[in-house]
């Protein structure tokens, strides 16, 4: 019985998480911003431009932005015209350090029925995404539309999810290849996933050296922010206190 | 960062005024993940943990100052030979305040590092109406965190029992997330 109470109270449920590609890709930046291509029409699909933004940023705040042990973090852009917005290309006339968002029909990003894509396209050997959209079905027979507003929001932060390197997961996650209607935060896999591929940067107070931590691409790191400038004051602080103590309590 | 422990040695061998080791449970990131498709939050998803600790006193009265080196075991998945496993290891640098006998509140600062290791390989998954393969890293990487500590602790004797919780992120209103743990202390 405490055997059982025991296993009951420790779960080991940490799936499998996966990278979109073999070779590691992903931002080199720490922030990414999310924009909207307004070149195709978003009728069909029963939204606008600014409101796909919206839903888009919504999405990233609600899921992504919220993972402590990650460094990276969504910003909200603008609605925008580029010159060529075509997932099948792969020309999707994003630039570096954006997530271009848009409508296309489902024939042109290759997958009939799916309700949206998402991909990113990189420079290699340094894995560095050059590229990265989020498209959803714009064609007649789109049903994003039909989505409840929690359903959309999963698809749309699932997609983005492919836009930043990760591939899909085997279950009970947010980017399991299926999208079920109760999901509405991450799961400890995703974060794992967003975690390992955007670690928090091991410079902030690295007490026990930071063997096995990935190199960061994109070179240099932030530094020291104002939180560990107060740990160190704090220590120091401490050690100042100590050697009083003991001084003030030495006998003559 | 190696000075850092280079002063905590330097501390403990000031005057200790006790130490211990503990076991318990850590709880990551409290609401921030759902456990499963039926859309319940973690709350109580207890991982087990161990760690040592020191008090040194700092002022005259009930102030002490209460280092902690810990290790949150590594849980894992294995799936058709494919290990991916995280764990933590943390270092805390708490204020212990005595507020009446045995009864302490302790705060402070401290750093997690999260370990997140993966195998390499590759699996096929459904994709849409088709199926695409994806690819496990065969990397480990840590993930660096600061935390804000804020917690309770009960002494009986040479035994303790505590609750803490640490503030990751506490300066970021978006990322910002509390964990926990509930432990049971024994003063060496």
């Amino acid at each position: 019985m405490k055997l059982f109470i025991f296993l009951t109270l420790i779960s080991f449920n940490l799936h499998a998480w996966t990278l979109s590609s073999g070779a590691i890709s992903r931002f080199p930046s720490d922030t990414v911003s999310l924009n909207v291509a307004t070149n195709d029409s978003c009728s069909n699909a029963g939204i606008t431009h600014a409101e796909l933004l919206n839903e888009a940023f919504e999405a990233a705040e609600q899921y992504w932005n919220q993972v402590p042990t990650s460094r990276l973090r969504f910003i909200k852009g603008t609605t925008k015209a580029v010159d060529a917005y075509s997932i099948a290309s792969q020309t999707s006339g994003a630039t570096q350090g954006e997530i271009l968002l848009g409508c296309k029909d489902e024939a042109d990003f290759g997958s009939i029925g799916a309700i949206a894509v998402g991909g990113n396209s990189v420079t290699f050997p340094d894995g560095s995404i050059t590229k990265a959209w989020v498209s959803i079905d714009g064609s007649a027979s789109s049903t994003y539309d039909s989505l409840t507003k929690t359903e959309r929001l999963a698809v749309l932060a699932h997609e983005i999810g492919h836009a930043i390197g990760l591939g899909h997961s085997e279950k009970d996650s947010l980017m399991y290849f299926s999208i079920v209607s109760t999901r509405e935060k991450l799961s400890d896999d995703d974060m794992a996933a967003v975690s390992w591929l955007y670690p928090n940067r091991s410079d902030s107070f690295d007490v026990l050296g930071s063997c096995g931590t990935i190199a960061t691409m994109g070179g240099g790191g932030n530094g020291p922010g104002p939180f560990q400038f107060i740990l160190t004051a704090f220590l120091g602080m401490l050690m100042v206190l100590s050697f009083t103590r003991k001084t003030k309590s030495s006998p003559l | 960062m190696k000075n850092l422990i280079l002063i905590i040695l330097l501390l403990l061998s000031q005057n200790l005024y006790s130490a211990g080791i503990s076991v318990g449970g850590f709880s990551p990131f409290v609401g921030v993940y759902q456990k499963d498709e039926q859309g319940g939050s973690n709350t109580l998803d207890l991982k087990p943990y161990i760690s040592a600790y020191g008090k040194i006193p700092l002022l005259k009265g009930n102030l002490f100052f209460r280092p902690e080196l810990g290790h949150v075991f590594s849980y894992k998945l294995l799936s058709d030979n494919k290990n991916q496993s995280q764990s933590f290891t943390f270092v805390l640098f708490n204020l212990s305040y005595g507020i009446f006998k045995g009864f302490y509140i302790n705060s402070g600062v401290g750093t997690f590092w999260q370990k997140i290791k993966s195998v390499n390989g590759a699996k096929s998954f459904s994709n849409g109406n088709s199926t695409a393969t994806y690819y496990y890293p065969g990397l480990t990487v840590t993930s660096t965190s600061s935390t804000f500590n804020l917690g309770l602790e009960q002494e009986f004797k040479n035994l303790s029992l505590s609750f803490m919780t640490y503030w990751f992120a506490p300066l970021n209103s978006e990322k910002r997330s509390v964990s926990y743990t509930l432990n049971l202390g024994y003063s060496l």
